[in-house]
This record gives structure tokens, C-alpha cells and sequence, in this order.
């Protein structure tokens, strides 16, 4: 299977710690980029399975095959349950597509604060199917800096908030804290929301431990589900959180004719009305007591 | 396939290419201590330990199921056919000799289940070594076990089971014969009226499962795909296909199969009659690249 000439990608985290006992090895059939940035080790790679990937800190962040599922869930959910998101803030996201998602939903104004400029520099070069010109709209801003710290500086100001960030190891952690989540709820609107990328369902204690705190920051909360199928156990949880509109009583109709109005220029690929109610649904045993 | 990789472990990855899978891409686990390993006529059996999955069981190089996940892989093979059927009485099995199949069938109030598996040494060494895979469903007495092979015997019973589950090992070694359209014929011709059947489909990609799925739904006149994500199967989702000549099966309600779920009394751990629902809605790019 493996010859000493080929080159494998492997990544072995397992939920909670590095090095575990499984690996997720992709061949390097095309090494497009290898590099460190201030913050983290950069890797892209094509693989004739699952596409150009991105791998940053040993962990796969995109690959070309399934990213538009990752960020079409993570987008679309909350803002057509949000009806009209004019001011949003994505805090991580580099690869810009997140912003291309929120772009389709035509806010006045949009902020992406990522720590690394350097990720995306190299995610526009190398990766240009992620932002797709995204990052020149005009209604967009790009900061770079901590967005802890930038978050503490906004009481009320955003419709949307989304939280694109990495894994809950090193820098990200702070991500997946309490103290942050009650500055993301200071920071919204009345009528607002967030989204947050969280991690694998396999990872139980992460999936509990970020829904208990969240629903400790907001009245409203749903978990989602979807598959990744490039990531290392890719049974994939995303979390919403509401100041006011109840998450869960958006309705199937309602979600039909909302999705009828939005017009997202080419068709999505993966999220519908169905989907999004799809997703909604956690099995009795991944459901947190 | 054992290989001696990262942090000088010795690894177990799976024999893919025998699927005509690509081998860009490889799947891995340490065997912490090999509890079972040795040839049947039919096939090489091994039994391991793993620290993240609980206990594996591997056929011909290929993994059958964990301990820690089977259960997802079970109940949604199983229940959607049972509860597709408005009153299922008699269900045939076919392979799932590790007994978990079985040991959800049984949680209904049937009168009579027939497992079908070529292997009989399958059985006897999951009853021994994965006990918990089949919980004690083989002593139910509804219960009966043909160690043959599954062409012949859905022959001999035409028109008789309300629910026939192809619960069978991907497409190679014993199971060739399980993936043609003669087979699949055949178990239409077993099914009573009202009849449903069930398949394990393998993940939405895989040329074989394509080819299948493809055959199933020009043989029936309803079809439908569920999916699921089971923890030992990391690729992708797997698909679970059913099938029924005379059921409309995308018109039984979610409020029906609530009633049905709630009067066979059932215990699920994954399956609902929700994850009944949000399982069979397939994503449109699915439905266009992978049918």
C-alpha cells in the first residue's frame, strides 16, 4: 500500500488529544505549499480523493471536496432564522468561506477578524475556490488581530456573529470558553445570533461541555449536525445561540419561504430548508443530558 | 493488513483496494491485543481491541463493526424496515452473523426470525468474543439460524416474510452472489405483500454501492436511501437502502412512524422515529454525483 517513495499526510488527533490511536492519512499526490506562519505550521496538498487540502497545525481545515458543506451549514442556519442580518462579525475564517456564504445573504457591512494574515494570503493563492474574490467585496473588512479582545469592544453592534475558529487545542481554546460567550452575547444586538464551529460528535465532552456553556450565555441554543467527510471523525457538530428569536421553533413552512426570498445567486450545494431541519435532529444518544 | 507506521506502533489498515476503492486515502488503528484471528472456509476472521472503538471485528481484511458503534449501524439497518411495515410478523436476515441485526429485530413483537449466513463459525466465534453484539438473540426462541447459502434458500419461501434485511458483507469474497440483480429479484419474490426490504448499501461513493443502489430502485416500485454516520466507518456516511413493491415508503408520515415506534414498545439508542425523518433527506449534491 505504502511504498517508501510516496509521501502521506496523516493526522492522528483524537477527540480531546494528539497522537491517539487512530490515523486519517491522505497521499500527497501534489504538495502545493508547505510553510509556518507567526502562529501555526501551513500545509495544501492536492489528493486525486478529496481535492486540494488545507492542513494547518497537523489538522485538516478544508478539503476541496466537502468545504462548501462545513461552511454552508455553518452560515446558512443562522442567518435565515436571524431574516435580515445587516452587521457581521466572523472571528477566525482566514480561508474566506464563510465570509463568500455571508456575502450571498447581502449584509451592509461585514468584519473578519483572523489572528493570521498570513493564512489568508496563502488560502487566496493557493485556494481560491474558498473565498472567491470574497475578500475584495467592499463591504467587508479585514483585521487582524485577537478576536477575544476585539470582541469586548462591541456592545450591540452585530446582527450575526460566527465563530470560525480552529480546534479547542492551544490558541483556540479561549474560543470555547464562557467569558467569551458572554462577550458575544454583549456584543449582539437584541434580535441577534451566533454560530460556532465546535467539533466531531465522537468528542462527548467537547460537544457537553460547549453546549452547557453556551446555553449558560444564551436563552436559545440547537446543535447541528453534518458530515465531513474529510475530517478525522467527521461527524460534525456546529452549535447556534439566540438573544431572542427561539432557534428551535423556526418552522419547515417558514424556512421555505424564507429560503425562496433569499437568492443566493448560483444554487448551494448542499443546504436546503430539508437539510437545515435535517440537521436539527441529534439522536437520543448524542443528545446532552 | 498490519504495517509498522507512527510512533513505531504496529497499525491495522484496511484491504480497500479489493473494493476497487482509490489508495489516496487510508484509514488506521493500533490493535491493542488481538483477541481472535483464523480462516473459515469462506473467509479470515480476526477479532481485536482498539482504545477508541471498543472491540473490532474484520472479515477478510475489511472492518464489520466496533463495539462502541455498532449500535448505529443496527438500529438504522433494522427499524426502518420494521417500522416501514405497518405489522411485521416474519423477517429473514440475511449474513449478520455477528447477531446485532438480530438482536434489534427481536425488540419487536414478531413471531418468527430466520438468519440466513453461509458462515456458521462467524456466529460462533461473535457469540463467544462480541457477546454484546448480539445481547443473547440467538437463545429468543422466534429465533432460527440456516448456515447455507442465501440464493438457494429465498427460493424456498416464496411470498413469506413481511421484512427480508440484506444485512451481508460488502461486495467480494462470499457476498458476490448477494449483490446481483438475480438476488435481489429473488427477495422481492420472498417478500409477503406489503413486503419491505432492507440493504446495507456501503458509503454513497463506492462503485459497487452506486451499482446496487442503481438495480434495487429499477427492481421495486418504491426506494429510498437513508444515511448515517457510524464511527468505525470514517469516510463518509453509509447508506441504508429500502425497498417494497407495494409500500409508498416516502409517504409513510413521521406521525405514523411515531404510532408504530411507540406501539412495538421499542429501546433504541440512536434510531428515532426524527432520525427516521432527518436520515432519509439526502443532500441535492448526493442525490446528483452519488446515486
Amino acid at each position: 500500500m505504502k511504498t517508501k517513495k510516496q509521501k502521506w499526510f496523516s493526522e492522528s488527533t483524537v477527540p480531546g488529544k494528539r497522537d491517539g490511536k487512530m490515523i486519517h492519512s491522505f497521499l500527497i499526490e501534489n504538495l502545493v505549499y508547505k510553510g509556518k506562519s507567526r502562529y501555526q505550521d501551513m500545509l495544501i496538498f492536492d489528493n486525486s480523493v478529496y481535492g486540494r487540502v488545507f492542513v494547518l497545525d497537523n489538522i485538516v481545515q478544508l478539503s476541496e471536496s466537502d468545504e462548501f458543506i462545513y461552511h454552508e451549514m455553518l452560515v446558512h442556519p443562522a442567518l435565515l432564522a436571524h431574516r435580515g442580518p445587516k452587521k457581521i462579525l466572523i472571528i477566525g475564517g482566514g480561508d474566506g468561506g464563510t465570509l463568500r456564504e455571508c456575502l450571498k445573504h447581502d449584509p451592509e457591512e461585514v468584519i473578519l477578524v483572523d489572528i493570521d494574515k498570513q493564512v489568508l494570503e496563502i488560502a487566496q493563492r493557493y485556494l481560491p475556490f474558498t473565498s472567491q474574490g470574497a475578500f475584495k467585496d467592499k463591504r467587508v473588512r479585514v483585521l487582524h488581530e485577537d478576536g477575544k479582545n476585539f470582541m469586548k469592544r462591541y456592545k450591540e453592534y452585530f446582527d450575526i456573529v460566527i465563530i470560525d475558529g480552529g480546534d479547542p487545542i492551544g490558541p483556540s481554546l479561549t474560543l470555547f470558553e464562557y467569558p467569551f460567550y458572554r462577550d458575544i452575547f454583549a456584543a449582539l444586538k437584541k434580535d441577534g445570533m451566533a454560530a460556532f464551529q465546535i467539533g466531531s460528535f465522537l468528542d462527548t465532552p467537547l460537544i457537553q461541555g460547549a453546549f452547557s456553556k453556551l446555553q449558560k450565555a444564551f436563552p436559545s441554543v440547537i446543535m447541528l449536525r453534518l458530515t465531513m467527510p474529510s475530517y478525522h471523525c467527521g461527524d460534525y457538530c456546529f452549535m447556534a445561540a439566540s438573544k431572542k428569536i427561539d432557534l428551535g421553533a423556526v418552522s419547515l413552512p417558514a424556512l421555505k419561504k424564507r429560503f425562496q426570498a433569499f437568492n443566493p445567486g448560483k444554487a448551494l450545494k448542499y443546504y436546503d430548508p430539508y437539510m437545515d431541519q435535517a440537521s436539527r435532529v441529534i439522536p437520543p444518544a448524542f443528545k446532552v443530558k | 493488513m498490519r504495517k509498522k507506521f507512527l510512533f513505531g506502533k504496529e497499525w491495522f489498515f484496511e484491504e480497500t483496494a479489493k473494493l476497487g476503492e482509490s489508495q489516496s486515502f487510508a484509514w488506521g488503528v493500533i490493535p491493542e491485543k488481538v483477541i481472535f484471528s483464523g480462516k473459515t472456509p469462506y473467509q479470515h476472521i480476526e477479532i481485536f481491541d482498539t482504545a477508541d472503538f471498543g472491540r473490532m471485528l474484520v472479515l477478510d481484511g475489511l472492518i464489520q463493526l466496533c463495539t462502541k458503534y455498532e449500535y448505529v449501524y443496527h438500529e438504522m439497518l433494522v427499524h426502518p424496515a420494521l417500522l416501514y411495515h405497518p405489522h411485521p410478523r416474519r423477517v429473514l436476515i440475511i449474513g449478520g452473523g455477528d447477531g446485532g441485526a438480530v438482536r434489534e429485530a427481536v425488540k419487536h413483537p414478531l413471531e418468527e426470525v430466520a438468519l440466513v449466513d453461509i458462515d456458521k463459525r462467524v456466529i460462533d466465534v461473535s457469540r463467544k468474543y462480541l457477546p454484546t453484539v448480539s445481547a443473547g438473540a440467538f437463545r429468543d426462541p422466534r429465533v432460527k439460524i440456516y448456515n447455507e447459502d442465501a440464493v438457494n434458500f429465498i427460493k424456498r419461501y416464496p411470498g413469506y416474510f413481511d421484512v427480508i434485511i440484506n444485512d451481508s458483507t460488502d461486495e467480494y469474497g462470499p457476498s458476490h452472489p448477494l449483490w446481483s440483480s438475480a438476488f435481489y429479484k429473488g427477495i422481492s419474490g420472498a417478500l409477503r405483500r406489503r413486503g419491505i426490504a432492507g440493504f446495507q448499501t456501503a458509503y454513497f461513493r463506492e462503485g459497487f454501492a452506486k451499482k446496487a443502489r442503481k438495480a434495487i430502485r429499477g427492481l421495486f416500485s418504491f426506494f429510498k436511501v437513508h444515511r448515517a454516520y457510524i464511527g468505525c466507518f470514517p469516510f463518509d456516511e453509509c447508506t441504508f437502502s429500502f425497498a417494497s413493491q407495494t409500500v409508498d415508503l416516502a409517504r409513510v408520515s413521521r406521525k405514523t412512524l411515531r404510532e408504530r415506534y411507540t406501539k412495538a414498545g421499542i429501546q433504541t439508542r440512536y434510531y428515532s422515529p426524527d432520525v427516521h425523518f432527518a436520515s432519509g433527506v439526502i443532500p441535492g449534491e448526493r442525490i446528483l454525483n452519488n446515486r
